[in-house]
């Protein structure tokens, strides 16, 4: 062995762990963890079922009921294409609902859902032909399926509330049971984030106080208290109006 | 030692005992043979779901859970409480009557040939079957028990196991009896009555006044055949016959929200008609007699009216004729029909 071979094998393994170092300083992030929270809230405060608020005209109102099918939450990213992170769910907002997904990592531009049940898999279909732990299942969307004319309940909004000469506190009841191909609603949420090696947190929240009043209008639940939709389709396209314009990103 | 045989012979005997299968483990084999249903001529294709074929097997689990009472939530009522088979599978009773005496707010409708509605219930809201199966677990006036629970209790029972098994591969769940009463209800086909006789050659198998009734009844001249026509004896169009001024029922409205249907309702096939009283949505006419005269008297005047109801000016005569007629479409095979008891 002499001197040169010696100097020679120090040379490339030098150049061998330079070059590994190298490659690895250059190893790019390829996916990361987002995590998807939908929840309710009543203005800035928690939202929970059972709980009372003020009405927009300052009466007591209790909150049984407040559960929606969410449709194929997807984000965006820039090229416009889409990464799906659940097809179908159905949320009571009492509790929310979290999502968490692996998703290649990058740069992505919003985050969009849709309000209820689509076409496809409303219209003409049975509940019975899903295993229980489905979401469409019958088991599942037991209050949530209008047997009578068939087709999901998008959203449910329910509870009572204190009416001006009631003789006693939240026995009036309200119900807003919005359905039917027609109100299926679309969401695109803009926000420009990245996914990398940090997890990434996004929050949607349907903020409950606005269900029955907004810039352009105010349900008077003295007057307009129920909607299976078809029997008042009117005042299921006001609150559905409201609910639209009651959700956001955060 | 003279024991040992004997508890040699019982451990023996124990072993063979504990070898036997339990009956009730025994996986019985689907038998998925499609049944052969004979549609009788001039009928439309009977269409069936894929997943839901009829067989042997399917409409014996779906006659048995048909007739059973465990499906209500206090067990006193089942499908054919309000689907009686001598009544043509409708009842006598102005509206339903469900779990603990509760009405419903619409009058029974008959099952026969229920196989070839293009939608169910009076206003259309179900487009299959096994879907209206769903409702009446769903209605707090007829079982008012959820269908999940039904399930859970008839998996308690070996036989309905075993046929269930049987017929879908799988123990009795929603798919299992939705799909079970419908292909049941799939087999009640009705086409012997005398008018059916009558048009497929026996000139005797009508009376000259039922014949006269038949003609008068498809006649322009008072245009009954204009939605009761065919085989099936109606065109299943929604139509508002002016019952009444204004609805307490607003019929197809309730389920498309167009007030251009209110008091519109699933025109009825008129077969077994005779055995299907009272009459209308509601129950609100008790005999034919008094269907004869409302569409006599042309009704109310309620703006959608059909236009071909309207004051008709009938003889006694043509009355008689046309009851006659009404009476000849009665089935009586089908409705003593056997097979159809429980």
């Amino acid at each position: 062995m002499n001197k040169l071979h010696i100097l020679g094998a120090a040379f490339f393994a030098t150049l061998l762990l330079s070059a590994c170092k190298k490659e690895k300083e250059e190893d790019p992030v390829t996916e990361g963890v987002v995590r998807v929270q939908m929840k309710a809230m009543w203005g800035d405060q928690p939202f929970s079922i059972g709980s009372t608020y003020a009405d927009p005209f300052n009466r007591d109102l209790l909150v049984e009921t407040f559960r929606a099918y969410i449709h194929d939450l997807h984000l965006v990213r820039e090229d416009n294409s889409t990464v799906q992170l659940s097809e179908i769910a159905l949320v009571d907002f009492d509790e929310g609902l979290t999502i968490e997904r692996t998703v290649a990592a990058g740069r992505y531009k919003a985050i969009g859902f849709g309000t209820g049940v689509p076409e496809s898999l409303n219209t003409g279909q049975d509940p019975a032909q899903y295993p229980n732990e489905h979401p469409l299942s019958v088991q599942s969307s037991a209050g949530m399926f209008w047997t009578w004319n068939s087709g999901y309940i998008f959203v449910k909004y329910e509870g009572k509330v204190t009416l001006e000469g009631s003789e006693n506190e939240l026995t009036d009841p309200f119900g807003f049971h919005i359905g039917t191909d027609n109100f299926y609603r679309s969401f695109a949420l803009a926000k420009t984030f990245d996914i990398d090696e940090a997890r990434t947190d996004l929050t949607i929240v349907f903020d409950v106080q606005k269900f029955l009043t907004g810039s352009d209008d105010t349900i008077d639940l003295s007057q307009d208290f129920i909607t299976h939709t078809m029997s008042n389709m009117p005042l299921a396209t006001r609150f559905t109006d409201l609910f639209v314009d009651a959700v956001t990103l955060q | 030692m003279g024991l040992k045989p004997i508890i040699v012979s019982v451990c023996i005997a124990a072993v063979i005992v504990a070898c036997r299968p339990d009956p009730a483990s025994i996986t019985p084999v689907p038998e998925f043979t499609p049944l052969a249903i004979e549609v009788p001529g001039g009928f439309p294709p009977l269409v069936q779901p894929e997943n839901n074929i009829a067989t042997s097997a399917r409409v014996a689990l779906g006659k048995k859970l048909f007739f059973d009472p465990r499906l209500s939530a206090d067990g006193s009522v089942s499908c054919a409480s309000c689907h009686l088979p001598d009544h043509a599978f409708a009842d006598s009773e102005p509206v339903s009557i469900g779990v603990e005496g509760r009405t419903g707010f619409r009058n029974s409708p008959t099952l026969a040939n229920i196989a070839w509605h293009p939608f169910l219930f009076m206003d259309g809201g179900v487009p299959t079957l096994e879907l209206q199966i769903l409702a009446p677990f769903d209605e707090h006036s007829e079982f008012d028990f959820p269908i999940i629970e039904a399930a859970e209790l008839l998996q308690s029972d070996d036989e309905i196991v075993t046929m269930s098994m049987r017929a879908y591969g799988r123990n009795p769940d929603p798919f299992v009896i939705t799909r079970s009463i419908a292909a049941f209800e799939r087999t009640l086909i009705s086409a012997n009555s005398p008018y059916d006789r009558y048009l497929a050659g026996d000139a005797s198998a009508m009376t000259s006044q039922a014949i006269e009734g038949m003609n008068l009844f498809f006649s322009n001249e008072i245009g009954c055949g204009s939605c009761h026509h065919g085989p099936l004896l109606t065109n299943f169009s929604f139509e508002n016959i002016g019952l009444y001024d204004e609805y307490a029922d607003e019929g197809r409205e309730r389920v498309t929200a167009q007030p251009n249907d209110n008091g519109k309702f699933k025109v009825p096939t008129l077969r077994n008609v005779a055995v299907t009283a009272p009459y209308m949505h509601d129950g609100s006419l008790s005999d034919l007699e008094a269907v004869i005269n409302h569409f006599d008297s042309g009704g109310s005047n309620h703006p959608l009216k059909h236009p071909a109801v309207r004051p008709l000016n009938l003889s006694a005569n043509q009355r008689e004729a046309l009851l006659a007629f009404l009476h000849a479409l009665t089935d009586e095979t089908f409705i003593n029909n056997p097979e159809h008891q429980p």
